[in-house]
């Protein structure tokens, strides 16, 4: 029984206690749209970052275009002999490693191997230079996007609790007020204040009479003093 | 990382991929500094993981409690009607 008692009024008190600190619905609800606002604004961050990126690559991709791979292509005709080879008049030669003269048949297989060599190199080239461009900013825009992602997680992720946090006294209110009512006691602390005004009115009161008094009896020690005097 | 393969006529092939490089090393320098970033400078500099962490396992705590005193409405519904009244009872000696 006596636990019970002990537990109620423990109970009781904290319901006083977290009157004191009243948390408005509204102040959980802008938590919460914080939260969500955060959350866009990471997505606005992230795509900003994609697209810068993206438009760094294509300028590196438009000079790989129109400048690199053209200057390319026109000394991998003239050093890799292309025209000779289209011709059928060189091929390439494993055991020597080099383009010699053709000794069969201009349209032999070895013709459209060689041309077929030519070109495959070629388009190596072009695939090696683009990696090697972009392979840099690939991995710094992934460095950033991971970084920005994590911080705002930690932000999303802090303000989450807080939101709950606060959802939490909200409904620890609720109770309070619950119980409130079951008690009948909702104006109890107006009450409690209302009885410590009276009793502060009351006080005042009883003070001014006693200041009265004190001065009826110095307006008597006065006459007493000049009847003394007299006599 | 491309996949293809030079072929056989990588070495002809290599020595003119250098030497473009090499005839436009100026261009190329150029064109890395306009599409250059320090990305570390746009990574957002928020408080150390390890604070906020602890700050949150201290916040979710308190939560708990709270939690926890909701949870004690259901405790004193069910002590029904007797309960009402041992709790009125009380609130009348506390006054």
């Amino acid at each position: 029984m006596k636990f019970v008692i002990s537990k109620t009024c423990i109970l009781l008190l904290s319901f006083f206690a977290i009157e004191c600190a009243s948390v408005p619905k509204e102040v959980v609800e802008l938590s919460y749209k914080t939260g969500e606002d955060i959350a866009a604004l990471y997505k606005s961050y992230d795509k900003l970052i994609q697209e810068y990126y993206e438009k760094m690559r294509q300028e590196r991709i438009a000079y790989i275009e129109d400048v690199w791979y053209p200057k390319f292509l026109k000394s991998w005709m003239r050093k890799g002999e292309l025209g000779a080879i289209a011709k059928g008049e060189k091929i390439w030669s494993v055991t020597e490693g080099k383009l010699i003269a053709n000794p069969g048949n201009a349209n032999s297989e070895e013709s459209f191997q060689t041309l077929n060599d030519w070109i495959t190199y070629a388009l190596y080239a072009r695939e090696v230079k683009e990696d090697s461009l972009l392979q840099s900013l690939n991995h710094e825009e992934k460095m950033l996007r991971e970084n920005v992602d994590m911080a705002f997680q930690q932000v999303i992720r802090a303000n989450s609790t807080i939101t709950s946090h606060l959802n939490s006294l909200r409904k620890v209110q609720e109770i309070e007020d619950d119980a409130f009512k079951v008690l009948s006691i909702n104006n109890l602390r107006n009450n409690i204040t209302s009885t410590l005004s009276n009793a502060s009115a009351r006080a005042n009161k009883e003070f001014d009479k006693i200041r009265e008094q004190d001065k009826d009896i110095k307006d008597l020690t006065s006459q007493i003093e000049a009847y003394t005097k007299t006599k | 990382m491309t996949n293809r393969k030079p072929g056989r006529m990588a070495t002809p092939g290599n020595e003119t991929f250098e030497e473009t490089n090499q005839n436009l090393a100026d261009d190329e320098f150029q064109l890395l500094l306009n599409t250059s970033i320090d990305w570390e400078q746009l990574r957002p500099k928020i408080n150390d993981a390890v604070l906020y962490d602890e700050l949150i396992r201290i916040v979710n705590d308190a939560t708990r409690r709270n939690e926890n005193l909701s949870q004690l409405k259901e405790k004193i519904n069910s002590l029904g009607q007797q309960g009402v009244i041992l709790t009125k009872q009380i609130m009348t000696l506390i006054r």
